[in-house]
């Protein structure tokens, strides 16, 4: 089960999908690729919309694709095959392939919604379904339909080292040293960031995120290139869940400490001649953000003033 | 020579078996030894402190390892494994002793997996004859039946090109294959099937995987030799045309003879266990809680439930 691709030089590989339902379940919905791929010591994945069932379009906005039209019937918890599709196909290259990074490849097929079985059996027993587990330690309130999938083995993509060799190398820590640049310490730190929100380019991703440091020791990303964060939105894997979500932050031993889903990462800020770069402690030693510029927060008193 | 040296010991073990205090001594020890006997010491190592190694132990960490690794363990390796086995070994000692294997569900339950596994070896399985295994056959005839088997083609009308009219076209392509003649199938008139156009002796199990149970059952009240549906299957509206219907029927016993053993051994097997089980059963008083006069609620039902 999956397997290799082998390695090239240039052109993105392309892969035959092909997906036919289960004859006593829900039609098909589309057919998926999830990429993941790593650069600089990030992680990176992204979901492929490839082929899909009826005449849905890409919202050219958020990128998405249309939702299949949910056909349940929450009391009866029945749903209907008159939508979807029995069989899809289609033959997908890669447009964002990288001959010099690792990568890896899978496909998803989700059915258009069924019922969950909390669904059926609540039908079964003449009850209305349960939308809250609360009652049962369930934080997450549960749903009443669901899109099964099907996915398939990964295939790995593992770049040539001569490849790998041409590939424009990130900045490391070790690269920072070498010209001459310094670790600033906790005082120069507080200087720097707190009260303050900060412009950083990634370096890896290609991503502008802006970073405000509150003064009570709060860390809110402001923006994700030019825009309002969505939570949830995977510019990148680790910043998942921290988009548009404070989270606390402290100053000490040379680092700024910060928690993401309970786990700490540190970021330690070099200055190399007038320039400023930071490192993660969870990227294998690269120096990916670049701090582009550093202004005070705009208070609501600034507007008004200009009135 | 004999006796004048005997004499005085014999005379001093008398005075000492008249002893009151030996009296008491030795009923005291026997209270003592009956009162450990029945009250063991439960916080001792459960086989002593002595940790044995033997011959027949090396011989089976060996041979696990060949067949794992297909070699023998090297000096290193045969180290770990060593250390390995006694650190488990003390483990195993202190937790018997700490009485960690009580009220503890996976060892209830390997503990009584072991036991079955015991009532089955125990089971005591006489070698039928051969008039014996047929009288049990003639009781048992419908286990043995053979499924029916159709061989059949199809035509293939796909929802996903023809959405709601599916169903209609099917039907006129049934009426035009009547005007034909000799079976004649004209091209694109149905469309291409995802998997084969012909299936050759089938039970229904394996068309109903293909097609879904619906398709398969729909199959069994079809004449052979013309066009017939439309049928709906999972995947869509099909014509089928079936060449050949071998029927469900009952083998005969000569045709079954090693399967009807084997069922015969399982079944023999089952009521073995199922009879020591019961005798073991006979020594226990099990009570229960008051009898439950109403179902549960259909809300604890589906609260008790966990995802599958």
């Amino acid at each position: 089960m999956g397997s290799d691709l082998p390695e090239r030089k240039s052109g993105a590989p392309s892969f035959v999908l092909w997906a036919v339902k289960d004859p006593t379940s829900g039609n098909l919905d589309r057919i998926q690729v999830v990429k993941g791929w790593t650069k600089n010591g990030q992680i990176f994945e992204k979901i492929y919309d490839v082929v899909w069932a009826g005449d849905r379009k890409v919202d050219p906005e958020t990128g998405k694709l249309e939702p299949v039209k949910n056909t349940v019937n929450i009391q009866e918890a029945t749903y209907q095959n008159s939508v979807g599709a029995v069989e899809l196909n289609k033959v997908w290259t890669d447009p964002d392939f990288d001959p010099s990074l690792d990568a890896f490849y899978y496909v998803r097929v989700l059915e258009i919604q069924t019922p969950r079985w909390t669904t059926i059996q609540a039908h079964q027993v003449g009850i209305v379904p349960p939308t809250s587990g609360t009652a049962l330690g369930v934080p997450q309130p549960i749903a009443l339909t669901v899109q099964e999938r099907a996915w398939s083995s990964p295939i790995w993509y593992t770049p040539s080292s001569d490849a790998r060799a041409q590939a424009p190398k990130g900045v490391t820590v070790a690269d920072l040293k070498a010209q001459g640049g310094t670790a600033l310490d906790d005082a120069q730190l507080k200087e720097l960031v707190v009260g303050k929100i900060l412009k950083v380019r990634d370096t890896a991703s290609g991503h502008t995120y802006e970073i405000l440091y509150g003064a009570t020791g709060r860390r809110l990303i402001t923006s994700v290139d030019g825009k309002q964060p969505e939570p949830g939105d995977p510019f990148h894997v680790d910043d998942a869940n921290s988009l548009g979500a404070p989270a606390h932050y402290e100053i000490k031993d040379g680092k700024i400490v910060t928690m993401l889903g309970n786990v700490p990462f540190d970021v330690a800020i070099y200055k190399v001649g007038d320039k400023y770069v930071g490192a993660r402690s969870n990227e294998f030693g690269y120096a990916n953000y670049e701090l582009i510029s550093v202004t005070p927060p705009a208070t609501p008193d600034a507007g008004v003033g200009g009135l | 020579m004999e006796r004048s040296l005997d004499r005085p010991q014999t005379t001093r073990l008398r005075g000492w078996i008249r002893e009151p205090l030996l009296h008491f001594l030795l009923i005291g020890a026997a209270f003592f030894g009956l009162y450990r006997w029945l009250n063991p010491l439960t916080t001792q190592p459960a086989s002593g402190s002595r940790i044995e190694v033997t011959e027949d132990d090396v011989r089976q960490m060996d041979d696990y390892w060949m067949g794992q690794w297909h070699r023998h363990p090297s000096a290193d390796e045969w180290r770990s494994l060593i250390d390995h086995k006694i650190r488990e070994d003390i483990l195993y000692r202190e937790a018997i002793a700490m009485g960690l294997d009580q009220g503890d569900t996976i060892v209830r339950r390997r503990m009584a997996q072991k036991m079955d596994f015991l009532m089955e070896d125990v089971a005591a399985l006489h070698n039928p004859g051969r008039e014996e295994l047929k009288a049990w056959f003639e009781k048992n005839t419908e286990r043995f039946a053979f499924p029916p088997r159709f061989t059949f083609h199809h035509l293939y009308f796909s929802p996903d090109k023809r959405g709601p009219t599916t169903r209609q076209d099917a039907t006129r392509a049934l009426g035009k294959l009547a005007s034909q003649d000799g079976g004649h199938v004209p091209a694109d008139l149905a469309d291409p099937f995802i998997f084969q156009s012909d299936y050759g002796d089938r039970t229904p199990e394996q068309i109903a995987g293909v097609f879904g149970g619906d398709f398969a059952r729909a199959l069994s009240g079809l004449k052979a030799g013309s066009w017939q549906g439309p049928i709906e299957s999972g995947l869509g509206w099909h014509l089928v045309w079936i060449e050949s219907v071998t029927p469900s029927r009952i083998p005969a016993y000569e045709e079954v003879e090693a399967d009807v053993k084997t069922q015969w051994v399982s079944d023999q097997r089952a009521e073995v266990k199922r009879r020591a089980f019961e005798t073991m059963k006979s020594h226990y008083v099990i009570v229960m809680p008051p009898a439950q006069t109403s179902p549960p609620t259909s809300q604890s039902v589906t609260l008790s439930q966990t995802p599958p």
